[in-house]
C-alpha cells in the first residue's frame, strides 16, 4: 500500500471546506433576490391587473419587469461568486475583467434629435386617429415598452455616482404613491365587480375615459407619456 | 356629499399633496428631495431602472393601449 503525498487529503478536505463555504454566500445572494420590493411591487401590480381584467399584454410587461431585475440578480450573485471562487484558486488579488457595458448614449442622443421629435409627434398624431385600447394603439406602446424596458436591461447608468437622496424624503413620496395605490385599489374593490367600473367609486381610468375617448385627449395622453419615456431615458 | 364626490376629492387631495410636496422640495426649505432627484438615483439601481421602464410601460398600456 503506498501512501499518499503527506498532506495531500488534508489539502482536498480543505477544499471540500473552501468550497462549501463559498456557496453559503451565493446561496444567500441567490436568495436574496427574493427580496426585491421593486420586483415584487412589480408582480403584485400584475397580479391586480389581471385580475381586474388587463389585456394579457398589461400584466406581461410587469412580470417581465420582474423577471428582468430576478435575472439580473442571479446574475451579478454567480458574476460574484465566480470573482470570489477565481480570488480563492489564485490564492490571492485576480484582475477582475468584465465585459464593458453597452454605453446608454446613442438612445440618449438620439432622442435630442429633431428627427426623433418629428418621428414622435406624427407616431402621436396617427395613433390618435384610433381608439384607445385597439390593437394599433396597443401595439404601438407595447412595442416601445418592450424596447424602452430591454434597453433598461441591457445598459448600465451613464454617470456612475448619483447622490442617494435622504431616506426620509424618499418615503415621503413613496407614501404619497402609496396613498395614490391605495385609493385606486379602495375603488377599484368598491366597484360591482372587478372588471366593471363604478360611477360612484371611479377609478383613475374610468375618469379618464372619457377625455380619452377624443382626438384631442388621446394626443394629450400619448404625448404626455412619450414625453414621460424621453424624460426617463435621458435622466437615465 | 356623495361616494362619487368624496372619491374624485380623495383623488385631489392626493394630487395636491404631491404638487405642495414638490413646490417645498424646489423651495428647498424642508429636507425634501425633489421628485426627480429620486426618479435619478432609482435610475441609478438596477433594479430601480428596469422598474420605473416597466411601470412607465405599464401606464401607457393601461390608460391607452
Amino acid at each position: 500500500m503506498v501512501a499518499g503525498p503527506p498532506g495531500r487529503s488534508g489539502a482536498c478536505g480543505m477544499t471540500g471546506k473552501r468550497q462549501s463555504r463559498s456557496m453559503v454566500p451565493l446561496m444567500r445572494r441567490l436568495l436574496a433576490v427574493l427580496r426585491d420590493p421593486v420586483a415584487w411591487i412589480l408582480v403584485i401590480a400584475g397580479i391586480v391587473e389581471l385580475i381586474s381584467g388587463g389585456t394579457a399584454a398589461r400584466g406581461a410587461i410587469l412580470f417581465a419587469g420582474a423577471g428582468l431585475i430576478m435575472a439580473d440578480r442571479v446574475r451579478s450573485a454567480l458574476a460574484r461568486a465566480r470573482v470570489n471562487h477565481g480570488f480563492t484558486a489564485a490564492g490571492g488579488a485576480v484582475a477582475v475583467m468584465t465585459a464593458p457595458p453597452y454605453s446608454p448614449e446613442p438612445l440618449q442622443e438620439a432622442v435630442e434629435s429633431r428627427r426623433w421629435a418629428v418621428g414622435g409627434i406624427a407616431a402621436v398624431l396617427v395613433s390618435a386617429l384610433f381608439a384607445v385600447h385597439t390593437l394599433p394603439v396597443t401595439a404601438v406602446i407595447g412595442i416601445v415598452g418592450v424596447v424602452a424596458v430591454g434597453w433598461a436591461w441591457l445598459t448600465h447608468p451613464h454617470v456612475d455616482a448619483v447622490e442617494r437622496p435622504p431616506l426620509r424624503g424618499m418615503l415621503i413620496w413613496g407614501g404619497v404613491l402609496l396613498a395614490l395605490g391605495l385609493w385606486e385599489l379602495s375603488s377599484l374593490l368598491l366597484q360591482p365587480n372587478m372588471v366593471e367600473g363604478s360611477y360612484e367609486h371611479p377609478t383613475i381610468s374610468y375618469l379618464l375615459d372619457p377625455f380619452l375617448a377624443t382626438y384631442g385627449g388621446k394626443v394629450v395622453g400619448l404625448g404626455l407619456w412619450a414625453l414621460a419615456g424621453r424624460a426617463l431615458v435621458r435622466r437615465a | 356629499m356623495s361616494s362619487r364626490a368624496i372619491t374624485i376629492l380623495g383623488y385631489g387631495v392626493i394630487a395636491f399633496g404631491g404638487v405642495a410636496l414638490g413646490a417645498a422640495a424646489r423651495r428647498g426649505k424642508a429636507a425634501i428631495p425633489t421628485f426627480g432627484s429620486v426618479v435619478r438615483w432609482a435610475l441609478h439601481t438596477r433594479s430601480g431602472r428596469i422598474g420605473l421602464f416597466a411601470a412607465w410601460a405599464w401606464t401607457g398600456l393601461h390608460f391607452l393601449g
